[in-house]
């Protein structure tokens, strides 16, 4: 651990893991109860775009892909709400559209191989001012899930009570989607567009096999999250593996692992049953004598 | 325990406007007209049940009546605001028919009763010693407090209608949409329920509630309303 720190890049990188790890379970928490898991996969996809348009026109391809990806979660909620038959199809006709898009604008600039590192992640060529701009925006994530938690959290269980309680229903559907895209654009260089969805999917599914609230559930996720990402990176610099893989695939371990102890939690719940019941009996026949 | 005095009229229209008037509303779904030429007002404390055979538009009709559904033909007020321009949501609680899944991620019962406090918070402040009384007291109202910790969909199909009740509770409103509240529940919750509604009766609070049968709420209720293939078939009692 410690020869790891005597790189800069090492040290940047795991700063970086903190933030992914932090932010992306976060935001998937909404992104899982509103069964868009995918969503995050779709918005990797037109990201590329983004990053072929940055390279081919001179700029940023990080700037290029946040301005891109957010435009497409914003479109994929707008379509989503517009037609509700066909939305699935106009999903993918945005993700084929994207990915297509990014791999011609990338070879038309040249940048073939430059292309690999953003589909699979190249945490080794994260610069420090890589790491401000994921500082800063990571930041945002964060902050607009303290501020719009709670409305999301309504919307997330139950969109018409969401609206009959008054809540902005059509701008906090875009703020997820937005959010997300921004998440995607925090992890990309780290673990890759085509695995980005995963590190804001798989802690959460872990997570909810353990706990039983929601605000529960998404702190544990984000505790698999940065310790799956940070343990992914260290085991990558150890062995010479590639950083995005290994760290999903130890995410997809926890999972596994909290499956079989929520398993054996359940069971054990179970068998203690009877006291609990009797409980909620008493409970009962007292609002039956109130 | 309900407050009976104090209901909040405050930024909003004045208390003896209707809750809900309806003037020959049409709710037209997928090209086939689910409502047709529905003339109905709800008075200040009024407990109204709708009822009718299923696939009748009874749920429609309260949707339509909350501005979820769009009406194709009429007009439709909330406290004589059209529908889709009311603001003054804090004054409606809306108890729907089931607790979705969703993909999943759990919520325990104190999650899902605070969230009905949302409509009375600001974003900028944080939940206060008075949105935790209020979920307290509803969720001591449907006899749930035991279980505030667990996890509500693990929960018995008539204690997640209590959730859902408690949760509209929490936002202490003046009136209560209930759609379907006792199909599928148990007698110790059906019971529950009707001493819920009779707390709210007796502090004066507006309900209208869909249902099938009115088991033991049928006392409390003073007004009934008959759908049959989208038409009112029948309207019994008189304005409170």
């Amino acid at each position: 651990m410690s020869d790891i720190l005597q790189y800069d890049f090492m040290r940047i990188a795991l700063v970086m893991a903190v933030l992914i790890g932090l932010t992306a379970p976060t935001v998937g928490t909404f992104m899982v109860q509103r069964k868009l898991s995918l969503l995050g996969d779709g918005i990797g996809h037109i990201a590329l775009t983004g990053i072929g348009l940055g390279l081919l026109t001179g700029n940023s391809p990080v700037l290029g892909a946040l301005v891109v990806s957010v435009l497409g979660a914003v479109a994929i909620e707008v379509l989503r709400a517009r037609s509700r038959s066909g939305a699935d199809v106009v999903l993918a006709l945005l993700f084929y559209g994207g990915l297509a898009g990014g791999v011609l604008l990338t070879n038309a600039q040249g940048g073939g191989a430059n292309l690999q590192s953003y589909l699979f992640g190249s945490i080794s060529s994260v610069t420090a001012a890589d790491l401000y701009v994921v500082a800063g925006l990571a930041v945002a994530v964060l902050g607009i899930v303290a501020l719009f938690g709670r409305e999301l959290f309504l919307l997330c269980q139950d969109e018409e009570v969401a609206r009959a309680a008054g809540l902005p229903v059509r701008f906090l559907s875009v703020l997820i989607a937005a959010t997300a895209a921004v998440t995607v654009v925090i992890s990309m260089r780290a673990i890759g567009l085509l695995l980005v969805s995963a590190l804001m999917v798989i802690p959460v599914a872990a997570a909810q096999q353990l706990t039983r609230g929601f605000k529960s559930t998404m702190l544990v996720a984000m505790g698999i999250g940065v310790l799956s990402a940070v343990s992914g990176l260290v085991g990558s610099f150890e062995y010479d593996l590639p950083p995005g893989p290994s760290i999903v695939l130890l995410a997809l371990a926890v999972f596994v692992v909290a499956v079989i102890g929520g398993t054996v939690v359940r069971r054990r719940r179970t068998r203690a049953v009877p006291a609990g019941a009797r409980r909620s009996v008493e409970a009962e026949a007292e609002v039956l004598g109130g | 325990m309900i407050k009976t005095t104090g209901t909040t009229k405050a930024g909003g229209s004045p208390a003896h406007l209707a809750p809900f008037a309806m003037t020959g509303g049409h709710v037209r779904l997928e090209g086939r007209e689910v409502l047709r030429d529905v003339d109905l007002t709800v008075a200040p404390g009024d407990v109204l049940a709708v009822l009718g055979p299923n696939g009748a538009g009874k749920s429609t009709l309260i949707k339509a009546m909350l501005g979820l559904l769009p009406l194709s033909e009429g007009r439709t007020e909330i406290f004589g605001v059209p529908a889709a321009r009311f603001r003054d949501w804090k004054r409606v609680g809306y108890v729907p028919q089931r607790l979705p899944m969703g993909g999943g991620v759990p919520a325990t019962v104190r999650e899902v009763v605070a969230s009905g406090r949302v409509a009375r918070q600001s974003r900028w402040r944080p939940t206060s010693a008075a949105d935790r009384a209020a979920v307290d007291r509803a969720l001591e109202t449907v006899g749930l407090t035991d279980r505030a910790r667990d996890s509500a969909h693990l929960l018995s199909g008539g204690q997640q209608q209590r959730v859902l009740i408690a949760r509209a509770l929490a936002g202490e409103p003046e009136v209560f949409v209930m759609d379907e509240p006792t199909a599928g529940v148990d007698a110790a919750s059906q019971a529950a329920l009707a001493g819920t509604l009779r707390r709210l009766a007796a502090g004066g609070r507006t309900v209208v509630l869909v249902t099938h049968e009115l088991g033991p709420m049928e006392p409390l209720i003073n007004r009934t309303v008959v759908l049959d293939h989208g038409r009112i078939a029948q309207i019994t009692g008189s304005t409170a």
